[in-house]
C-alpha cells in the first residue's frame, strides 16, 4: 500500500512541476511584449554581443536580442502546435470512429492508409508537404497534422469496437437512432478521456516537430522568430557566440517537458492503463 | 506453421501494396510543388524553344501519368533517373550516401538498446526507489530534448571546451561517437519506459511467482523469466522505431554536416531537385516497409495470438 502511496505522490509531483512549466509558458505567450525588453526585430549595432544587463542571452549576428526573440517564438511554437493538434485530432478522431464503427471494408481501407502514413517517416513527409504548399507557420501546422493524426485513429478505433457491442448502443440501434445520432450521443461521450490524453500528449511531440522544421528552416520565416531557426543559425556562430543557442534550446525543453509531464499526469488521472 | 506463412505471406502483399501507394504520393507531391526545376536551373537568357528542349529532354514534356508509369518502371531497374541540379545519376548518389546513414542509424540503435534495456530492467527491479525514480526523470528529460539542440550541447562540450571529438563532417570512426549519442538519446527514453512496464507486468505473472517459490536464483528469474518475456514487445518496437530514427537522423545529419542521405534530401529540397526527393524518400519508405514486415513477422512468431487477427 506504502508503495503505491508514493508513486501516486511521485507522479503528482510530475504533473505539479508539469503544470508549472505549463502555466509559465501560457503567461510568457500572454504577456510577451510585456516581458521582452526589445521586439523580435529590432536590430541594433551590438552583434554577437554576450549576454549582459541590456540583452540577458546576448545578441545575434543582426543584433537582435535573442531574449526578445525567443520569448516571443513561444507564441508561435505554441500556436503552430496548437493547430497541429487540433486538426490531427479532428482526422484521427473522426477516421477512428468510422473504421470502428462501420467495420469491413472500411475499417479495411482506413487501416491500409493508416499503416501507409506510418511506413513513411513522419518528419520527411511533413517537409515534402510544406516544399509543396510553400514554407509558412500556418503549412507546418498543417503538414505535422497530415502526418501524425495515425496514433488517434488506431486507439480511438480499438475503443469504438468494443463500444460498439455495449447493450445499450446495440438497444438503440434496435429502437431505430440513425448511426450519427448514435456515434454523437453514446460512442463520442465515451471517448473524451480518451482523446483529452491523446491531445495532451500530443501536443509536445508536435512542438517538437515544429522546431525541428524551423531547425531545417521551414516554416515562418525571417524575421519571426521561430526557435528552431534561431538555434539553426545560432550554430555557425556556435565558437564565438554560444549563448545565441542556449535560450532556445532551454525554451524549447522547458516548454515539451512541462506539456509531457502535464500530459502524463492527465493519463494517470483519467485513463492510467491506456497504451500510448 | 502453415498459419505463420499464411501471416507472412500477407503481410508481404499488403507492404507491396504500401510501397505502390507510397509511390503515388510521392509523386503526386513532387508534381503539386510550386516553380518548375527546369525554369530554376537555367538562366532567363535562354530561349523558350531550347527550355522546351530541356524539358523534353528530361521527359517534363509528356502527361503526368505518362511520367508516373515511365519513374516506376525506371525505379523497378534501379534507375532513380539523373539530378537536375548536381547532374548526376540519383542512383549512384543515394548508393555513395546510404552507408553513412545506415551507419549512423546503425550505431545510434546499438547504443539505444545496449543503454535502454538494462536501465529499464534495473528501474523496474529498484520500482519507486532513488534509482528508478533519478532514471525516470532523466529519461523525460532527454525525451523532451530536441535532438538538434542535444548534437549543439555535445558539440559545445566535447569538441569545443575539451577539444577531444570532431566538431563536424566525416574522418573516420570517430566522427561517429556525437552523432550517433545525439541521435540515441532522445529515443532511449521510449525503449525504457516499455521495458520497465513490460519487467513489472512480467513480474506480476504467476509463473514468475512459481519460479521464485521454487528457490531459483534471483538473477537467473530476472533473466531467463522475467527479461526474456518481456523483451518481446520490445523487440517489436526495435523495428517499428525505425522510421524514427532514420527522420531523425535527417535532422541530426545535417547539425553535424554528416555525409549522409539527410543531407542530400536536404540540398534536394534546397534546390527543388525532385529527382533526388523522389529517390530519397522512396528509397526510405523501402527501408521502413521492410522493417515493419520484419517486425510484424517476429511479432508473429514469438507470440501466436496475433497472427490469428
Amino acid at each position: 500500500m506504502r508503495k503505491e502511496k508514493l508513486r501516486f505522490i511521485l507522479n503528482n509531483k510530475m504533473f505539479i512541476i508539469g503544470s508549472i512549466l505549463f502555466f509559465a509558458v501560457v503567461l510568457v505567450v500572454i504577456f510577451a511584449p510585456l516581458i521582452a525588453p526589445h521586439t523580435y526585430a529590432e536590430q541594433s549595432s551590438m552583434r554577437l554581443a554576450a549576454p549582459c544587463s541590456e540583452y540577458p542571452f546576448g545578441t545575434d549576428q543582426y543584433g537582435r536580442c535573442i531574449f526578445s526573440r525567443v520569448i516571443y517564438g513561444s507564441r508561435i511554437a505554441l500556436s503552430v502546435g496548437i493547430v497541429a493538434v487540433i486538426i490531427e485530432t479532428l482526422i484521427g478522431v473522426t477516421l477512428g470512429i468510422v473504421a470502428g464503427y462501420y467495420g469491413k471494408a472500411i475499417d479495411k481501407i482506413v487501416l491500409f492508409i493508416t499503416d501507409t502514413t506510418w511506413s513513411i517517416p513522419p518528419i520527411i513527409l511533413a517537409m515534402a508537404i510544406v516544399l509543396m504548399m510553400g514554407s509558412s507557420a500556418q503549412n507546418v501546422a498543417i503538414a505535422i497534422a497530415v502526418v501524425s493524426w495515425a496514433q488517434f485513429t488506431k486507439i480511438v478505433r480499438a475503443k469504438v469496437q468494443s463500444l460498439k457491442n455495449l447493450s445499450y448502443i446495440e438497444a438503440a440501434k434496435i429502437y431505430g437512432e440513425t448511426d450519427l445520432s448514435i456515434i454523437l450521443r453514446y460512442i463520442l461521450p465515451n471517448l473524451v478521456s480518451t482523446i483529452i490524453i491523446l491531445a495532451t500528449l500530443a501536443l509536445p511531440s508536435a512542438i517538437l516537430s515544429t522546431t525541428s522544421m524551423g531547425f531545417l528552416g521551414l516554416g515562418a520565416q525571417q524575421p519571426q522568430p521561430d526557435w528552431g531557426m534561431i538555434l539553426s543559425d545560432g550554430i555557425q556562430f556556435i565558437k564565438n557566440a554560444p549563448w545565441i543557442t542556449m535560450a532556445p534550446g532551454l525554451a524549447i525543453v522547458w516548454t515539451v517537458l512541462g506539456f509531457n509531464l502535464l500530459g502524463e499526469g492527465v493519463k494517470e488521472m483519467l485513463d492510467p492503463r491506456l497504451k500510448v | 506453421m502453415n498459419d505463420i506463412i499464411r501471416y507472412i505471406a500477407k503481410r508481404l502483399v499488403i507492404g507491396v501494396l504500401v510501397v505502390l501507394f507510397v509511390t503515388v504520393l510521392i509523386f503526386a507531391i513532387m508534381q503539386a510543388m510550386p516553380g518548375d526545376p527546369v525554369d530554376l536551373m537555367v538562366d532567363t537568357r535562354v530561349s523558350a524553344e531550347k527550355v522546351m528542349e530541356i524539358k523534353a529532354q528530361w521527359g517534363l514534356d509528356k502527361p503526368p501519368v505518362v511520367q508516373y508509369f515511365y519513374w516506376l518502371g525506371n525505379i523497378f531497374q534501379g534507375d532513380f533517373g539523373t539530378s537536375i541540379s548536381l547532374k548526376q545519376n540519383v542512383t549512384d548518389l543515394i548508393a555513395q550516401r546510404l552507408p553513412y546513414t545506415l551507419m549512423l542509424t546503425g550505431a545510434a540503435l546499438i547504443i539505444e538498446y545496449l543503454l535502454a534495456i538494462p536501465l529499464g530492467l534495473l528501474a523496474a527491479v529498484r520500482k519507486n526507489r532513488l534509482t528508478d525514480k533519478a532514471l525516470t526523470i532523466t529519461t523525460v528529460v532527454l525525451w523532451s530534448m530536441p535532438p538538434f539542440w542535444l548534437g549543439v550541447l555535445l558539440m559545445m562540450i566535447f569538441s569545443i571546451k575539451l577539444n577531444v571529438l570532431p566538431l563536424s563532417g566525416y574522418s573516420g570512426f570517430i566522427s561517429l561517437i556525437l552523432p550517433a549519442l545525439t541521435l540515441a538519446l532522445p529515443a532511449l527514453a521510449q525503449i525504457f519506459r516499455l521495458t520497465r512496464s513490460e519487467v513489472l507486468d512480467v513480474m506480476d505473472e504467476k509463473y514468475v511467482t512459481t519460479a521464485y517459490a521454487k528457490g531459483i536464483d534471483n538473477r537467473k528469474v530476472l533473466i531467463k523469466h522475467v527479461l526474456r518475456n518481456a523483451l518481446i514487445p520490445v523487440t517489436v518496437m526495435f523495428f517499428l522505431s525505425l522510421p524514427w530514427l532514420i527522420g531523425g537522423a535527417v535532422v541530426v545529419e545535417n547539425v553535424f554536416a554528416w555525409p549522409g542521405m539527410g543531407q542530400l534530401l536536404w540540398k534536394g529540397i534546397a534546390k527543388q531537385d525532385f529527382v533526388i526527393v523522389q529517390g530519397i524518400i522512396f528509397v526510405i519508405t523501402i527501408l521502413t516497409v521492410i522493417c515493419n514486415i520484419i517486425g510484424d513477422m517476429i511479432s508473429g512468431i514469438l507470440d501466436p495470438r496475433i497472427r490469428l487477427e
